[in-house]
């Protein structure tokens, strides 16, 4: 347990209040409210009231930072974007030998069919890794194996500072998702009966810019060097100030804007689309009771 | 859409779905079928049970905490009714408590055979519990009108609900009074969980086109059925929305239930529709058996049809006295020492 994984907790309980009621007063004594209801946080409750008064002042005073950060930056979601938070996305591959789960903090618009409409978030409170960048890639592969057709973005929230990452989806990018998934089975069947505790006590924590807390030094042995990306398409290595994908990608929601929309600091847009709107910049406005895609805007 | 007999599949789109609930209907099992159905699950149930004896049969057993929301994954209170437990009652008593036999168990005791229910934990609300009960009143409140989405209603919704209680002292829902002393944080987890589960099934469904087709009811309570000579033996089901379709030229009226299940369609989904099929017929004996039941996985994506017919309510029925035959294994050593 760690200072950062509670706050980490308590930010994705204020993060979906936030889009469902559009209020947050007092982030940490809310969120510490809902880890009392919810036993799957019981641990973490006891770690934090377990903590010297001094120490938990500190945890309250970031958490109300964050909070009220959250509240001045996010936009109010129009219905008809029909955002939902805490999304869980399974999918069974190989006659149910391999279950993928991903979870994405927000998900926005409506599944169609063979049509790119949907949107996910991913809301971190620590600072940039990447790795956020391939759990990000691996929610957009889940997701497309899901439905059969891929989000059309896919995005992660820093509330920290307010950084917004937003990655279009692209085939590439699924394809080394998919990749990387590949690798990474394949070297948990390696590792099988450590990995599941029947042998050496199971995986141990390891240092690895690809999963820092669990485990697998081997992953970082799939894609070669840290510093190059299977991908190709940007480099990977140890998160910076500016974030690890370099400061042009630094993004902020704008929430003085009257209908929702995400600004990129690349000068994208989301803006939901009516149904059967043809592609291309729409008015904001123009949402519908059943319109809600989104659109990338370039 | 992937057909197999009786039975299909796809993926949660609306047009798909639509297909899928408003497909003709069998002809409903005939009543001479359903006798026989209810004769051989009685008479195995009991003799199953034999050696547990249970409470006078005009005492019914008792009925446990108003949960809503069974089909929750991580609802284990639901799971843990189903052990066959003797002197663990109050007061010394040593009749044996009900065997509440539901979805998640079995499939617990499909999919982990040696692991028995869940452990026994004692009754508390959280935010998952409430989730299917608020969701379905969501999906009500907007498929007549009054909200455009989910994310819209419950707060309306949830105030409405609250409101009634404190004004009559009645609780429509159960939960009204723990989510009334809740502060602002719980409450937009209850909130937050309520709209998940409900914006998944709204994007899902064609509303409109069912409605021109079929009568459309959203269901909120359980089914059960207490096995008349195995009295400790309690059957729990729902489904979530119920569409009667309307006779046309081509086709006679009919039910189908719509349920919503948690994470994937298990491997043994058939005859857990089956189930709810089952329940329905066993507490509503004056009404046609459903004749298709849909799950809806939302966490999937997926959706699964089965077309009820004898085959089926008979595996169902087998699926049953199975799970009620391994939970005698699962006695706790108070049974044996008893």
């Amino acid at each position: 347990m760690s200072e950062a994984l509670v706050i980490e907790v308590m930010m994705g309980i204020v993060f979906r209040q936030v889009v469902t009621t559009g209020q947050v007063d007092t982030p940490f004594l809310d969120a510490r409210s809902v880890l009392a209801i919810d036993p799957r946080h019981e641990g973490l409750l006891n770690w934090l009231e377990s903590q010297p008064l001094g120490q938990q002042r500190a945890l309250q005073s970031e958490v109300d930072r964050q909070g009220r950060d959250l509240m001045a930056r996010w936009p109010r979601l129009h219905a008809s974007w029909l955002p939902r938070t805490d999304q869980a996305m399974r999918v069974e591959l190989a006659d149910g030998q391999i279950e993928l789960l991903a979870r994405a903090d927000l998900a926005v618009g409506r599944p169609v069919s063979g049509e790119a409409t949907v949107a996910l978030v991913d809301v971190l409170a620590g600072t940039p890794r990447p790795g956020h960048r391939h759990e990000r890639h691996l929610m957009a592969l889940v997701e497309a194996l899901r439905w059969g057709t891929p989000p059309f973005v896919v995005a992660t929230y820093y509330t920290r500072t307010g950084a917004l990452e937003v990655e279009p989806v692209t085939e590439l990018m699924l394809a080394s998702a998919a990749r990387r998934l590949i690798a990474g089975v394949r070297v948990l069947r390696t590792l099988g009966p450590v990995a599941s505790g029947a042998v050496g006590g199971g995986i141990r924590p390891a240092s690895s810019v690809w999963c820092g807390s669990c485990a697998a030094e081997a992953f970082s042995l799939i894609d070669g060097p840290a510093g190059v990306g299977s991908d190709g398409d940007a480099p990977s290595g140890e998160a910076t100030a500016e974030g690890p994908f370099g400061p042009a990608r630094d993004t902020r929601i704008d929430r003085r804007a009257s209908a929702p929309r995400l600004v990129t600091g690349e000068g994208r847009r989301l803006t939901p689309r009516p149904p059967g709107a043809p592609a291309g910049p729409v008015d904001e406005a123009a949402t519908g009771r059943d319109g809600h895609p989104l659109e990338q805007v370039a | 859409m992937v057909a197999t007999g009786h039975v299909a599949g796809g993926r949660m789109f609306p047009e798909e779905l639509g297909r899928a609930i408003l497909d003709p209907l069998n002809e409903p099992v005939g009543p001479e079928p359903r006798r026989l159905l209810v004769e051989r699950l009685t008479t195995e149930l009991h003799s199953v049970t034999a050696a547990v004896p249970g409470p006078p049969a005009d005492v019914a057993p008792e009925v446990g905490p108003p949960v809503a929301d069974t089909e929750d994954s991580t609802e284990q209170q639901q799971v843990g009714g189903g052990s066959i437990v003797r002197g663990s009652g109050r007061g010394g008593d040593t009749s044996p408590q009900p065997v509440v036999v539901t979805l998640p168990l079995l499939r617990r005791l499909a999919s982990r055979p040696g692991e028995g229910p869940f452990p026994e934990e004692p009754f508390a609300w959280k935010p998952g519990f409430i989730r299917r009960s608020l969701g379905v009143a969501l999906l009500g409140a907007c498929r007549r009108g009054l909200h455009d989405a989910p994310s819209v209603a419950v707060g309306p919704v949830l105030d409405e609900a609250l409101a009634a209680w404190n004004a009559t002292g009645q609780q429509v829902y159960h939960w009204e009074p723990w989510v009334a002393s809740l502060g602002a944080g719980g409450r937009a987890a209850v909130m937050a969980d309520a709209v998940g589960w409900a914006t998944g099934v709204w994007t899902a469904l064609p509303w409109d086109h069912l409605a021109t087709e079929a009568n459309l009811s959203f269901v909120a309570t359980d089914d059960q059925w207490v096995c008349p000579t195995a009295r400790s033996v309690r059957l729990k089901a729902r489904a979530d929305l119920l569409v009667t379709h309307n006779p046309g030229p081509t086709r006679g009226a009919g039910d189908v239930l719509v349920l919503v299940g948690p994470g994937l369609p298990p491997g043994s989904w058939t005859t857990e529709l089956g189930m709810v099929a089952l329940l329905s017929m066993l507490s509503r004996p004056g009404r046609d058996i459903p004749a298709r039941v849909v799950g809806l996985w939302p966490e999937a994506g997926a959706f699964r049809v089965a077309d009820i017919d004898d085959d089926l309510l008979d595996r169902s029925v087998n699926r049953v006295i199975g799970t009620v035959e391994l939970l005698r294994t699962f006695r706790t050593p108070a049974v044996e020492a008893a």
